[in-house]
């Protein structure tokens, strides 16, 4: 490859360079001062003194939220949903794909329009908790798995990262003897990575964040995830502070902790999808 | 034989007899089980315990069970209203709010409590020795809008929550006050003493924003006696439609305006967050403030004695006027709390239904109010020497707020409790919830009384639109007049103002109003 070595090409290197570590610093610089609040001790941040670097080191906050287990048990929980939720996504979403990209399929493109028509239009919410209840879903994980186990949004992405794949490469499977499943199985999913991770890694991070869906189909509030424990901490605490009955020493920092510790699996898990979320995020937009 | 024969008939006869007899005596022989939608919290120290204090009580006085059903105070509304209209929804509401409870009426799946008066004696002989208008009263307050009950609401021990607080230790080393008994009675002394504090301490900003995030007028709008929606005037009587329209609400937005140009109010306060507060009162920025009494003076003092171990915080027994010549008014709480209300379903059958008239008629009685206050001797509190209770170490009271809620063990917020004992509100809050009612009263003072307004369904989804336009406006020219964006001084911009007001609906809206004042409220 030639490198262009113009003055211009220099400057817009640069400018990109100098936008680039702005934007971290517009993400890091908020994820430090949550990680050093957390750390810190109440009183020093209540002084100002906390920045970026937690001052008068104290766990007390940390020791309060594992004592008392309503967080660590948000966040098992989370984890369970996320891998589960996830699971069943993309199983149901990669099936769903694949006959959709094949041109042979009978009806493809009146199953296509009717499977888009969802996206424009929903049913609401009281029609939505009145279907999951007559289910038998209420309470339950899988009313946080099963209503929302395709995205249309995504399906159309993987249905047309699946449509790039040379037909040649089927039709010669298919002479070998290969059935469609084999097909699926031995050939479009293993040259599909890419699209499956970062698929996958947008499934995940919903499943993760999610707080909505748990809030109205979970009545036990031992099986609710880390997000809705997080905000219905955050919504108490203001609570109890606007009635001067209690008091918020400590509350803060409770409150930052937990954020923190939610950061905490997504952070771990995207260094080693990276790639594959680089490469994936782009298929789904350009064709052949 | 025959002898034996009819021995043993004797004998098949009493014996057939027996549990008739007993449950004649035992009321509550069939064990019951209720589901309930309770209205909880995840704050730790507050989520209820399993087999609590009270599911052992229920049990053992009333053979009872309830099958909570824990729902997050953030999403309770909501969840139920889903209950509701999915079907699925439970025999009894705990802890709801007066305006979901009305709202659930009207599908006519909640029982109103009217029916059941007569079996609710010691409820309703709570609320006439308590109130001033007693159990009718009370029940016209709350009632829905086709004027039933369908929630039982609770005694508010207190009169008045907010009063003003000063940082009277270092106002008197600064000289600026004689005693913490000499604090301002009028707003031009407190002006005076707010400007005085700015010439002293440059970086300052006496005036302290409030911490829940209310209006920059808060305390200011009780001393120029106008509200920032309808009253009656404490002084004349008078009905004022809307005070944000009257020369008062005018007259103190000049002074806050006075005060935000002289920078003794927080620039910044429409954007300012609690822990901003928290973190300026720790360092020293604030020295007059207007906020819930009780615990807030605990943590005014905690937070500034980091910076400042002699800032002596206190609170004020006295309000301040912008016409003391006039008289002293203050914002007197309803007698009542309606925001964590019981309510019945028609799920519940007639055995259910008895158990829990008995039930909640007890939660009025004297015994009730001891456990469901202070909890069981020996577990939540212990008796002191000298007669006085005291909360165990780890239970919250006014020396450790954040401590464990008693409510976790009993299952009753402190509002939710009908007849909460002003011990353990004097233990949680300290004296001055009680001291403050009791001495504006004897001082005289003035108050708003509180207004029930009780409209029809249309109506009222009517005159809440309405409000919210209104609302909206007000706010945003009051906001704009005390940052000096516009002048209240002004003729002109003010009648601009009042024109926008008119604009959204006012004179519509403030009708509605005079017409139900007229008929049910004079």
């Amino acid at each position: 490859m030639v490198k262009d070595r113009s003055a211009s090409a220099h400057i817009l290197g640069f400018l990109l360079t100098l936008m680039s570590v702005l934007v971290i610093l517009m993400v890091m610089v908020p994820i430090l001062n949550v990680f050093a609040i957390s750390f810190s001790s109440y009183e020093a941040f209540t002084r100002g003194e906390v920045g970026l670097w937690p001052v008068e080191w104290s766990l007390k906050a940390y020791q309060r939220i594992f004592s008392e287990g309503i967080i660590p048990r948000g966040l098992f929980n989370s984890v369970v949903y996320t891998l589960l939720g996830t699971t069943v996504n993309m199983v149901l979403t990669t099936l769903t794909a694949y006959p959709l990209s094949r041109s042979y399929m009978p009806m493809r493109k009146t199953l296509s329009a009717i499977l888009t028509f969802p996206l424009l239009f929903s049913g609401g919410m009281v029609p939505t908790f009145l279907l999951v209840s007559n289910l038998g879903l209420y309470n339950t994980i899988w009313a946080l798995v099963i209503p929302n186990a395709i995205a249309v949004y995504y399906l159309t992405v993987m249905r047309t990262a699946l449509e790039g794949i040379p037909a040649e490469l089927n039709e010669a499977a298919t002479l070998d003897g290969a059935s469609e499943f084999m097909i699926f199985m031995r050939i479009t999913l293993p040259l599909s990575k890419a699209t499956l991770a970062a698929v996958a890694l947008f499934y995940a991070v919903g499943h993760w964040n999610s707080w909505f869906d748990a809030s109205i189909y979970l009545k036990s509030s031992a099986k609710y995830p880390l997000q809705l424990v997080l905000r219905n901490n955050i919504l108490s605490n203001e609570a109890v502070m606007q009635t001067g009955e209690g008091n918020n020493i400590g509350i803060t920092s409770i409150q930052y902790a937990s954020l923190f510790i939610s950061m905490i699996p997504m952070m771990l898990v995207y260094p080693f999808i990276q790639k594959y979320f680089v490469k994936g995020v782009m298929i789904g937009s350009v064709k052949g | 034989m025959k002898k034996m024969a009819w021995f043993l008939t004797l004998c098949l006869m009493v014996g057939l007899a027996a549990p008739v007899a007993g449950a004649e005596s035992n009321p509550y022989a069939e064990p019951v089980t209720i589901t309930v939608a309770y209205d909880s919290t995840s704050t730790a120290n507050l989520v209820p315990v399993q087999n609590s204090l009270f599911d052992q009580m229920l049990l053992e006085k009333f053979n009872m069970v309830f099958e909570w059903e824990d729902i997050d105070s953030s999403s309770y509304d909501t969840n139920v209203r889903l209950q509701f209209a999915s079907g699925d929804y439970p025999d009894l509401l705990m802890q709801a709010p007066e305006a979901l409870v009305n709202e659930l009426a009207l599908t006519g799946k909640i029982l109103n409590w009217d029916q059941y008066e007569d079996r609710l004696t010691d409820y309703v002989k709570l609320f006439d020795e308590k109130t001033d208008g007693g159990w009718a009263g009370v029940k016209k307050a709350i009632c829905a809008s086709d004027g039933l009950v369908y929630g039982l609401p609770a005694i508010n021990p207190r009169q008045t929550a907010r009063c003003w607080h000063m940082r009277a230790g270092t106002l008197e080393k600064m000289g600026l006050l004689e005693s913490a008994d000499a604090l301002p009675a009028s707003v031009d002394d407190l002006v005076a003493m707010l400007e005085a504090i700015k010439a002293a301490n440059p970086d300052s900003i006496p005036m302290c924003p409030s911490v829940a995030g209310d209006s920059v007028w808060l305390g200011w709008d009780n001393a120029y006696n106008v509200q920032s929606s309808y009253y009656v005037d404490p002084f004349t009587g008078e009905y004022v439609p809307y005070g944000p329209a009257t020369d008062n609400w005018r007259a103190m937005l000049i002074t806050l305006n006075k005060l935000y140009s002289e920078g003794i109010i927080q620039q910044d306060y429409l954007n300012t967050t609690a822990d901003i507060v928290n973190s300026n009162i720790t360092n020293g920025v604030y020295y007059v403030n207007f906020d819930w009494a009780g615990m807030r003076t605990n943590n005014l003092n905690n937070l500034n004695s980091q910076t400042d171990p002699e800032c002596g915080w206190v609170y004020d027994l006295k309000m301040v006027s912008a016409n003391p010549e006039q008289g002293f008014t203050f914002i007197r709480e309803a007698p009542y709390f309606s925001r964590e209300m019981p309510a019945m379903t028609d799920k519940l059958t007639d055995t259910e239904i008895d158990r829990l008239l008995a039930f909640f008629n007890w939660t009025a009685t004297e015994e009730a109010s001891l456990f469901l206050s202070w909890g069981v001797e020996g577990v939540t509190y212990t008796t002191a020497a000298d007669g006085n209770r005291v909360f165990g170490d780890e239970f919250v009271s006014f020396t450790n707020p954040s401590g464990i809620g008693v409510g976790t063990y009993t299952r009753y917020h402190q509002d939710a409790i009908p007849n909460r004992s002003i011990d353990a509100v004097i233990a949680c809050s300290g004296t001055v919830n009680i001291e403050l009612g009791t001495s504006f009263t004897e001082q005289g003072y003035g108050y708003y009384p509180v207004l029930s307004f009780k409209f029809d369904a249309d109506t009222q989804e009517e005159v809440n639109m309405l409000y919210t336009l209104i609302n909206d406006t007000m706010n945003e020219y009051s906001n704009q007049f005390v940052m000096g964006l516009l002048d209240p001084n002004d003729d002109a911009v003010w009648n601009e103002y009042l024109d926008a007001l008119n604009g959204c609906g006012l004179q519509e809206w403030a009708q509605y109003y005079v017409d139900y004042y007229d008929a049910n409220l004079k």
